[in-house]
């Protein structure tokens, strides 16, 4: 069972990706989306917002392979990171791994989609290539 | 404020990876061999400023170990490269304004004996890190890695276009007493170097350094009656950032600078074209190139063709760190860059020397992807 993480700010998202669901923040005002969930939007600094369920659907922007890595993922290693874009919007970047993908094969902007999985005892949003078609 | 603040002094002691002493004796060493080089004693000084991320000893308590009679400004700004020349600038500004006539700015640390910096967790909460650390991703070495991807993704860059700037900033650690690496390295050395964070190798990242640095800065009317020629702070520029990956910005491939450059270029009257040498804030070899085009020296996307082309070696179009920087000379968290264009501008920079350097450009930039930046632009004075 993973532990929910998190401060104040960022409670409900972690909560619900222990439901495995993927929250973030939309201004009530201008209907912004953003990410890192603050308590006011960065676009008309209103503090009315919902939590929306996102589709999880995204596409690989970057990523890197750590060779070197702290102690808690030191087996990991190498591992790949990927960064994301959420289809939403476009400044809707997450970081995340991509399991069983070899990093020569990737171009940029392949489809994933999201997947959530237990990393060294946290649940956490995790990816993987979309189905074909 | 162009040219109301002069650079009298710089001072250093040796880097290492062991200093075998405090980080307060460092920060006492730096601060007298400085005064010294301006032929002032600790009598003279009314203003301490400092930064720190990490290991540091406060100029709230240096004055009481130098034996300082009074203190009339103090600045502990806490950052890493990121504030290594704003907090010259701010020296700059305090003695402008009046509120000090002689400010000792210095960076001290035991970063690679000590507390190593490129292990440690915040020392203030970071309410990013929670989407970072349980990915296995937080070292600075895997942001600035996924940034350098994205710039080979769209402008097509090479690992052997990025390791031109290490083999190239090695060549002048050759020639630098100071530096902690002098061996040098050719571009299969590099391609053949530990991956770190893939696209970045381990020659990619600065070092780890115990040793210490400062910079005696002074009004221009005082630095006339002073033994060094002085070097004029001609321009000064606070840069923005966006905290990672946080809201509003998704093109890694640019940084804040694309907003302070402007800027430091109209405060200071002049343009890059006129830089007769760049110390570049280079923790990552990357993080140099893609300030290379953000500060105007080449255009977007064109950082990977002017780094190989030999134009930022010493005999290039733009020597770029002419110590070494980062990379090669030592981790001093940037103040290291402006003592270099110090001696440069001097000309005392024996065979190092870029022949008739005016102006330099020394930069500071964040360990965090993306985040704020400092800048100076600094001009050669007359007797």
């Amino acid at each position: 069972m993973s532990g929910v993480i998190g401060d104040l700010d960022t409670r409900a998202h972690w909560e619900g990706v222990a439901e495995h669901k993927l929250l973030v923040q939309r201004c009530s005002d201008c209907g912004r989306y953003r990410w890192q969930p603050r308590a006011l939007c960065y676009a008309c600094q209103s503090w009315n917002f919902t939590w929306e369920e996102m589709s999880g659907r995204a596409t690989v922007y970057t990523w890197t392979v750590a060779h070197r890595a702290m102690p808690t993922f030191a087996e990991d290693v190498p591992f790949l990171l990927v960064m994301v874009q959420l289809a939403e919007q476009d400044d809707l970047m997450m970081i995340g791994r991509l399991p069983g993908v070899d990093p020569e094969t990737l171009r940029g902007g392949e489809a994933v989609t999201v997947e959530f999985v237990e990393l060294h005892g946290v649940t956490v949003p995790s990816w993987r290539l979309a189905e074909a078609g | 404020m162009r040219n109301a603040a002069a650079i009298v002094g710089v001072g250093y002691t040796p880097y290492s990876k062991e200093s075998g002493v405090t980080t307060m004796t460092l920060a006492a060493r730096a601060i007298l061999a400085a005064l010294d080089d301006a032929g002032l004693t600790v009598a003279d000084v009314d203003g301490l400023a400092a930064f720190s991320i990490s290991d540091s000893t406060s100029p709230m308590m240096m004055p009481r170990v130098l034996g300082m009679p009074d203190l009339t400004y103090f600045l502990h700004q806490f950052g890493g490269g990121s504030v290594s020349h704003s907090v010259v600038a701010e020296a700059s500004m305090a003695v402008a304004s009046g509120a000090a006539e002689v400010v000792v700015c210095y960076r001290a640390l035991n970063d690679r004996s000590g507390v190593r910096f490129g292990q440690q967790r915040p020392n203030m909460p970071d309410p990013e890190a929670q989407f970072l650390v349980p990915h296995g991703c937080f070292s600075p070495a895997q942001q600035f890695a996924m940034a350098a991807r994205a710039h080979m993704l769209r402008f097509g860059t090479t690992s052997e276009q990025l390791g031109a700037i290490p083999v190239t900033q090695r060549a002048n650690a050759v020639l630098n007493e100071r530096a902690v690496m002098r061996e040098p390295i050719t571009i299969e050395d590099y391609l053949s170097s530990p991956m770190i964070a893939d696209p970045l190798h381990r020659l990619d990242c600065c070092l780890e350094t115990d040793g210490g640095c400062a910079v005696v800065v002074t009004t221009p009317e005082r630095a006339r009656s002073l033994r060094q020629l002085p070097v004029l702070v001609r321009g000064a520029v606070w840069g923005p950032g966006h905290n990672r990956f946080c809201a509003g910005w998704e093109d890694l491939t640019e940084t804040g600078v694309k907003y302070s450059a402007p800027r430091l270029w109209r405060t200071a009257g002049v343009g890059p074209e006129e830089i007769d040498v760049a110390e570049i804030y280079d923790a990552f070899s990357f993080g140099a190139l893609v300030q290379l085009e953000d500060y105007g020296f080449c255009a977007k996307g064109e950082g990977g063709p002017f780094v190989a082309s030999g134009a930022i070696a010493r005999d290039g179009s733009l020597p770029v760190n002419t110590h070494g920087g980062l990379l090669s000379e030592g981790y001093i968290h940037g103040l290291n860059h402006v003592c270099e264009a110090v001696v440069q501008l001097r000309g005392d920079a024996g065979e190092r020397q870029v022949a008739g350097a005016e102006l330099a450009l020394s930069t500071g930039e964040s360990g965090l992807l993306g985040a704020h930046t400092s800048a100076l632009v600094l001009e050669r004075g007359a007797r």
